[in-house]
């Protein structure tokens, strides 16, 4: 497995934990997690606590778009496409 | 509307009463005495867990100032968007008497944001950045204002058991005592305005949301009360306090039944009144 595919399948699996009624499979790379409901917004703060606990490096709520969150492909690009 | 109007208005006279000038209430030393506890131990957010149990009481007090440092943090994330929102509504569409108290509403908060502001600044060097992200979302007729206020109730109904408890804990350290005390005796005003008008919208508008709408702001509520709890277990305080293992500590805390008992308490007369004005119909699972 890749290292992209595989950070893709830790954060579906995040996702799918955290997420009142939606299974792993349902998840898709470019699923609208937010628009979707499958995860809510006051759910991102705790997806920022996970993100930087993945990186080991602090998020800036201030200069980061809500856009960024809106899938798997988005969350992946704006946080590890560069390390990866 | 008539019982709100009176209330903001006795409000309002004893704010007046209590006008009050942060930048001379308190005296700041140049540095803090951290062998005395900045924060009262019993809440302390893993308090009661092994691992807080294995920290001899140096460590526990060092926990506690970064602690302290935390709440305050989020006193001061939770009063800007206060800040901003009372700011917003001035002159809406309410009565003069509504509008009156939410110039105090106002000043009170920014005096308070002053206060927390120089005490992780000048001790901890720092105030810990927020990790809540405002989305936009489409509202139902009157759901954004009352979501609004609920969010004040429950943000200030938490802050204020930790206020009123820390305010008379002659263990903390007397600056950590007199600032909860100071707050305490703000927040109490705060939160009967809160109350009034969080169950003034609600009667007023949820009558016209279809079951859809009702049940977003029921699950809204519901998520924003865990989420402003993990606010409470700050990896970034777990690590300044020297321990290991922070996101995992975070985790484990949210789910250790010690932990949980402590949030079912704090949280139980703010549920409460949730379900007593049938806004929310059970208890939510912090």
């Amino acid at each position: 497995m890749s290292k992209e595919r595989e950070i893709k399948q830790v954060l579906k699996e995040w996702i799918a934990k955290k997420s009142k009624d939606c299974d792993i499979e349902s998840i898709l790379d470019d699923t609208l997690i937010l628009e979707k409901r499958i995860i809510t917004s006051v759910q991102i703060m705790d997806l920022i606590l996970y993100l930087e606990s993945l990186t080991s490096k602090p998020v800036n709520i201030n200069q980061v778009q809500p856009g960024i969150f809106s899938s798997i492909d988005s969350i992946y690009t704006a946080f590890f496409a560069e390390a990866g | 509307m008539a019982k709100l109007q009176q209330i903001a208005a006795k409000l309002s006279a004893a704010s007046l009463k209590r006008l009050s000038n942060p930048y001379t209430e308190f005296e700041w030393p140049e540095a803090l005495d951290l062998d005395k506890w900045q924060f009262s131990p019993d809440l302390i957010s893993l308090y009661g867990t092994d691992v807080y149990n294995s920290l001899d009481q140096g460590q526990q007090k060092r926990l506690a100032f970064w602690e302290a440092v935390n709440f305050f943090s989020i006193n001061i994330h939770g009063e800007k968007a206060l800040i901003q929102g009372l700011a917003d509504r001035l002159y809406k569409k309410w009565p003069a008497e509504i509008s009156g108290y939410l110039h105090h509403f106002l000043d009170e908060e920014n005096k308070h944001m002053t206060i927390f502001g120089t005490y992780c600044e000048r001790y901890g060097h720092k105030v810990y950045p927020d990790k809540k992200l405002s989305i936009p979302a489409e509202y139902s007729a009157g759901e954004e204002d009352f979501l609004f206020f609920a969010k004040v109730v429950i943000f200030e109904e938490l802050v204020d058991r930790y206020n009123s408890q820390m305010g008379r804990d002659d263990r903390l350290d007397e600056l950590a005592r007199h600032i909860n005390e100071y707050h305490h005796n703000d927040e109490s005003r705060h939160l009967a305005f809160g109350r009034e008008i969080s169950r003034n919208l609600f009667e007023e508008y949820s009558a016209h949301w279809n079951a859809q709408t009702l049940a977003r702001v029921r699950g809204y509520l519901t998520d924003y009360m865990a989420a402003t709890w993990k606010e409470y277990y700050n990896p970034d305080v777990y690590r300044d306090a020297g321990l290991d293992d922070a996101y995992e500590l975070y985790e484990s805390a949210l789910v250790s039944p010690v932990c949980k008992s402590h949030r079912d308490t704090i949280s139980a007369n703010c549920i409460q009144f949730f379900i007593d004005n049938r806004i929310l119909l059970e208890a939510p699972d912090l």
